[in-house]
């Protein structure tokens, strides 16, 4: 699974009551994951978690298999309110009882896992609330609490992986396979152009069946392709979407370089449009920012303001003196190191 | 919190300003973190925050199709004259996606991610992945060009039967061998030549199945290699056999590199990311996945099936069946070729290549039924399984080789399917002591309290001489396998009576040792607080990752965070993932439904920036 840039909302962490915190007495509804439950409800719940919290909690924290302990609101819908292990109103029924007095049904037969039983440690005064306790508080549950089903809110952006970056690339650069290595007669990559940065998928085909064979062709690609979090099926090593330095070194200077290559690449049109090196900002300057509009809107998704085509075409001015093909190399390179090129 | 990465990206100062649009709110500009926010002010800064169309269609474009918009898709998305004009380009590019070719790509490498089984052909079983004899071709030169002649698997007197070529014998003597012109199973339709008892047809003589093949890593042979008076052929169409040619990178001749397209050792690699894609590309049950009888393959990788299931001798029906007749084959294929196009990735139900997985379906029919059953309990039936129930992914090769052994296989499944997680008990958790059993004794049953109710199921499936097969059935009984065997040995010692994984009594098993391969839960054992009906082999498993809702629930949390962008975390959204698993299985469990439906939230798909 990607990691993903998520910025999300917790929507029931204003509703946490701290421990130790004066129950609320009131009916009035809690918030958070349970719909309809009272704050006095939500109260005790909290107290039950805290309490279990020594025996339970080490094992079914956060990232466990069952992370009834990870919050209050894991606590309630994982078990509260999860007919598998509790059945409000009635402690007879679901698994947790049982499995807390050693009669479990499933694979798991008693909690703890190994040792005294819950029920046999706090017959033993070693746990801080007892079987009773525990049989009452189920008793006191309100059936007719609901879980909200909504998930949480916020903003979701993800970070573009290796093949989408590679492609994408390909794409709006005008690049192909044969910038980058010697490609045989049915397509297959032989020796790599080393200083023009490929990247390839290790298990990507057509490859040369015997990549020993190429001297360190296709080692280079492969370790750029999974620096910038690409996978390695093959070796069973999966995608990664981190904004890790590695990533961000491997990925500005691939861009600027697969950059370059375009903008002096025979007969593409792909970065200069209908321009040629022969305009400038002097000469056209009305060619070179709409062209820098066009780029814009291809690349990122999103017509350019002037105010987005100010910024590059600043970028753009600063690098004509050197040359126009360096001007434009910036410009691309600018628009692909754009976070919102990165993302979406 | 990932709010890191995008501090780190606002670092590179690229950040052009804002780009929202149709938000009332302008946000903070680049740098300033409202006071006392656990996230840097980002959640704040950027709530409310909603793509424009363009990058919406860019988002539409990258989740299911892996590329950017074109300047013309785009074109399309501007030209609209109003919101609703905008919505139903938006819809169409969304259908029009997931019909691509694209789709199905990403599907494949979809199915890789969520499998995650690897190569295991690449090094030296990449050889004998093919358990067939050896045929080489008589060079342009020769007196019979581009005929076949086995290289290492026959010999007559000892001689070598390339000097066949220029019909002579081995020391140098005049021989013209006999010349036979055979259709050959790997070019149905054609006709190729074939020099010596390659070509004689002949199948068995005095005991000898000539269908098995035995040998080294290099040199397989058929089974009366050494016998001055072999008679063994390579088999009606020369099925026993396979082209080799060391010197060829595509085609028939190379079969043995994951880097050559078309090659078997690259088809055992693809085959169960193409299965995941043909299910989803079909709008089959995501839960064929696990239960279905059937996988997708092209004509190479039937050959392989075939070979291994020719390792048994009862399985000698094989040498008549159209296996590789395309005229025989059914059922869809991949979009990227035609029907009967031996290179296409044609669905075929397991059965027809290798009889011992079994179809449960009327007329071998392609099924992802929960009713397909076969029960067989060796402490009170005699004789040997006749297989185990076809199951998807779970009966490919590749996943058999890829994971060593039941436990280990388990594991990864349980971490596959039912997204579960392996970690270390904490340090100072008390266990009682370990005897026999990992799963209720020790340490151990911190993870084998689930994984061995599991990997009980995956006990038959094994490795011989680094190809599958089934222990306990057909030939392959705990008595066929010499006492220096590894596999052997290794049962010897994990196949032990009453324990989770073998619950058998000492006595039973003494009795009869094929009691050791049980692998079924039965006697109220559970898996996932669910009882079995008592199916053996993987289907059992399959079977009840469906039926406890557990391949659901793992499912929607993996499909969210491929097509929704995000994953979805069971501590605080498991209301949300119990309904997106109902109405996933209400709308039949396909792949395109899912994705339909969280595509149409509007909401949801216009987060971002």
């Amino acid at each position: 699974m990607r990691p993903l840039l998520i910025v999300a909302v917790a929507a029931a962490a204003a509703c946490f009551v701290p421990v130790g915190a004066a129950p609320d007495a009131t009916d009035a509804p809690a918030g958070g994951a349970a719909v309809g439950e009272s704050a006095a409800q939500k109260s005790r719940n909290q107290a039950v978690m805290t309490a279990l919290d020594p025996a339970c909690a080490r094992c079914h924290g956060t990232g466990s298999n069952k992370p009834f302990f990870a919050s209050l609101d894991a606590f309630e819908t994982l078990l509260v309110f999860n007919s598998r292990y509790v059945v409000p109103g009635h402690p007879d029924q679901g698994e947790l009882m049982p499995l807390l007095r050693g009669a479990g049904s499933g694979a798991f037969k008693q909690m703890p896992l190994s040792g005294k039983t819950f029920a046999a440690l706090a017959d033993a005064g070693d746990t801080e609330i007892t079987m009773a306790e525990l049989t009452d508080w189920i008793e006191s549950l309100d059936a007719a609490v609901t879980l909200d089903k909504s998930g949480a809110n916020g903003v979701v952006q993800q970070r573009l992986d290796a093949e989408h970056i590679q492609r994408s690339m390909f794409d709006q650069l005008g690049l192909s396979l044969s910038d980058f290595w010697q490609v045989d007669a049915d397509g297959t990559p032989g020796e790599a152009y080393a200083d023009a940065y490929p990247m390839r998928a290790p298990d990507e085909l057509p490859m040369n069946p015997s990549p020993l064979g190429h001297s360190n062709s296709p080692y280079a690609a492969w370790g750029r392709y999974t620096a910038m979090g690409g996978p390695n099926r093959l070796a069973r090593v999966r995608t990664r979407s981190e904004v890790s330095p590695t990533f961000l070194l491997n990925f500005v200077q691939t861009a600027q370089t697969w950059c370059g290559i375009a903008v002096a690449k025979p007969d593409n049109t792909a970065v200069l449009g209908t321009l040629t090196t022969s305009d400038t900002s002097t000469s056209n300057l009305a060619g070179v920012r709409a062209n820098i509009a066009r780029l814009y809107l291809r690349m990122i998704g999103e017509p350019a303001g002037d105010p987005e085509v100010d910024e590059l075409f600043a970028v753009y001015a600063h690098y004509e003196p050197q040359s126009v093909q360096v001007a434009w190399t910036a410009t691309c390179a600018s628009i692909l190191r754009n976070p919102l090129w990165l993302t979406y | 919190m990932r709010h890191v990465a995008l501090t780190l990206l606002f670092a590179t100062g690229c950040f052009a300003g804002d780009h929202e649009s149709g938000s009332s709110e302008a946000p903070a500009a680049p740098g300033t973190t409202p006071a006392g926010s656990a996230d840097g002010g980002v959640t704040a800064r950027y709530e409310g925050h909603r793509l424009s169309p363009t990058r919406r269609l860019r988002r539409i474009t990258l989740r299911l199709r892996g590329r950017q918009p074109t300047a013309e898709e785009y074109a399309a998305v501007t030209a609209a004259a109003s919101d609703e004009a905008r919505e139903r380009v938006l819809g169409e590019a969304v259908e029009s996606a997931l019909a691509s070719v694209e789709f199905y790509e990403q599907m494949v490498a979809f199915g890789h991610e969520y499998l995650n089984i690897g190569d295991y052909a690449s090094g030296q079983e990449k050889w004998i992945a093919d358990a067939a004899a050896h045929l080489s071709r008589c060079a342009a030169g020769s007196k019979h060009p581009g005929a076949y002649i086995a290289i290492g698997a026959f010999s007559r007197a000892g001689g070598d039967p390339a000097s066949f070529c220029d019909d002579k014998e081995s020391d140098g003597s005049d021989y013209v061998p006999p010349v036979t012109a055979i259709e050959p199973w790997w070019a149905p339709g054609t006709t190729v030549q074939v020099l010596g008892r390659a070509g004689s047809g002949v199948r068995a003589h005095d005991g000898v199945d000539c269908g098995q093949t035995g040998g080294g890593i290099y040199d397989t042979w058929l089974g009366d290699r050494d016998d001055d008076n072999a008679l063994c052929s390579c088999g009606p169409n020369l099925v026993y056999c396979h082209p080799y040619d060391p010197g060829e990178s595509t085609g028939p001749g190379y079969h043995g590199s994951v880097f050559t397209p078309g090659a078997q050792a690259r088809q055992l690699f693809e085959e169960p990311a193409r299965l995941f894609a043909h299910i989803a590309w079909n709008d089959r049950p995501f839960s064929d996945l696990v239960v279905g009888n059937y996988s997708v393959m092209p004509l190479e990788l039937r050959s392989v099936y075939v070979r291994q299931a020719r390792a048994d001798s009862t399985n000698a029906a094989l040498d008549d069946s159209s296996w590789w007749r395309p005229s025989a084959w059914s059922g869809p294929v991949d979009p990227q070729h035609a029907a009967g196009d031996r290179l296409a990735w044609q669905e075929v139900v397991l059965e027809t290549v290798h009889p011992n997985y079994l179809a449960l379906s009327a007329g071998l029919a392609p099924s992802g039924s929960l009713e397909r059953t076969y029960r067989f309990d060796p402490r009170t039936e005699t004789g040997n399984a006749r297989g185990v129930g076809a199951a998807g992914v779970l009966t490919t090769f590749v996943s058999t080789m890829s994971f060593a052994r039941e436990r280990v296989r388990a594991a990864r499944y349980l971490e596959t399917f039912a997204c579960r997680q392996f970690l270390p008990p904490p340090a100072d958790e008390k266990f009682n002591a370990y005897h026999r059993d990992p799963a209720t004794e020790g340490v151990c049953q911190h993870c084998h309290t689930s994984i061995d109710p599991a990997a009980v199921f995956f006990k038959r499936l094994t490795s011989n001489f680094a190809t599958p097969s089934l222990a306990g059935v057909g030939s392959f009984e705990w008595d066929h396998f010499p006492d220096y065997d590894g596999n052997k040995k290794r049962w010897g010692l994990a196949f032990v009576g009453e324990t989770v994984l073998t619950p058998a009594t000492t006595a039973q098993i003494e009795a009869n040792a094929e009691v050791r391969f049980l692998d079924g839960l039965l006697d109220g054992q559970t898996l996932f607080g669910k009882k079995s009906d008592g199916t053996i082999g993987p289907l059992g498993f399959g079977k009840l990752l469906v039926e406890s809702g557990e391949l659901d629930q793992c499912a929607v949390q993996k499909l969210h965070a491929r097509f929704g962008g995000r994953a979805l975390d069971p501590a605080s959204e498991q209301p949300l993932i119990d309904e997106l698993a109902r109405q996933f299985v209400k709308d039949g469990r396909t792949v395109r439904g899912f994705v339909r439906a969280l595509f149409a939230d509007r909401e949801k798909m216009e987060r971002g920036f």
